[in-house]
């Protein structure tokens, strides 16, 4: 069965997003981008430490392969989202952009309102936008509104490998969008990413779980195997839960024991 | 003359200088390089004709990994 993501009119057979931040090496990134077979990877702008210019990070993209998403981050206010979108549109990086305003650096959770005003501004001006969220399900209407072309509400806070802790709003974000979902930020092991995969959401962002782990590439496929596996049972239909036992095995024509 | 690149000054002996030459004299290669020249982003075709004067201010950004 054809199982692909479609998000603004463009096709995914892989359903695992991929951060590049806090890797180990470039080679090490390179790796997990081609073990996990991912096909969108995200990347940031920084400026040029002129002591210490290289990053080469660029190389480890196969930009035929993959689709290059550049973020915001950094930004804390939408006026700096929607510069550093228009810098990285300007460098060739495309019009696809992950949308992040992040004002507290302590848990660097999103401003919801800054974001919707950038998104607002970003649509118009022919980017495609992909808001980084709180789990709120009536922002993500909103930016749907805005003609956002998917929502990307948080597990819990970035970098924190917590899990799927607002698993019942991202739970209505699903039910109520017209627009994929996909869950960025916290996700901490592959059974995290399964149990997104496993409510319905589109597809997960993943980046520090692969890049702090003990094998990057190896905890990279293990991410996409529980994204697969997490989907496959969405599609599937998992069975009812319920507070007591339902037999497995026939209740009746049980032998008499004497 | 005085330029300001990532908000440090840099001091040329020149009058002016095209970007490519400054970027060649503070040891930066413009390959995946994206340049703002005073508050312009420029493309990067438009980097050979660029000329950075007295009192530019320059801000050259590259791709860093980030989730």
């Amino acid at each position: 069965m054809k199982d692909v993501l479609k998000v603004a009119g463009r096709e995914f057979s892989s359903r695992l997003f991929l951060g590049t931040g806090k890797f180990p090496s470039v080679k090490a990134l390179h790796d997990s981008i081609v073990e996990s077979g991912v096909e969108v990877v995200t990347v940031a702008l920084r400026r040029v430490d002129l002591n210490n210019p290289n990053d080469g990070i660029i190389s480890a993209i196969d930009r035929k392969k993959q689709l290059l998403l550049p973020n915001t981050s950094g930004a804390r206010t939408a006026e700096e989202a929607v510069r550093l979108a228009r810098l990285s549109r300007a460098a060739g990086c495309g019009d696809w952009i992950k949308l992040e305003v992040t004002p507290e650096p302590r848990y660097m959770l999103p401003d919801g309102i800054e974001t919707l005003k950038a998104a607002e501004i970003l649509v118009k001006d022919g980017f495609i936008v992909l808001p980084y969220m709180n789990a709120d399900p009536m922002l993500a209407k909103r930016l749907e509104e805005a003609g956002c072309a998917m929502v990307m509400p948080l597990g819990s806070p970035i970098g924190s490998n917590k899990g799927l802790k607002t698993i019942d709003a991202v739970k209505i974000i699903i039910e109520q969008s017209n627009i994929p979902v996909v869950v960025d930020a916290g996700l901490g092991a592959p059974s995290d990413a399964s149990l997104a995969m496993e409510i319905g959401a589109d597809a997960v962002l993943i980046n520090t779980a692969i890049a702090v782990a003990g094998n990057p590439p190896m905890m990279a496929r293990a991410f996409a195997d529980a994204v697969r596996a997490g989907r496959m049972a969405y599609l599937a239909g998992l069975g009812a839960k319920s507070d007591y036992a339902n037999a497995s095995t026939p209740v009746v024509g049980i032998p008499n024991v004497q | 003359m005085k330029v300001i690149i990532n908000d440090k000054e840099h001091v040329f002996d020149l009058k002016e200088l095209a970007l490519i030459d400054m970027l060649n004299k503070v040891n930066m290669k413009p390959t995946g390089l994206i340049v703002e020249l005073d508050g312009m982003i420029l493309k990067s075709n438009e980097f050979t004709d660029a000329v950075v004067k007295d009192g530019s201010r320059v801000e050259l950004i590259r791709i860093v990994g980030g989730g």
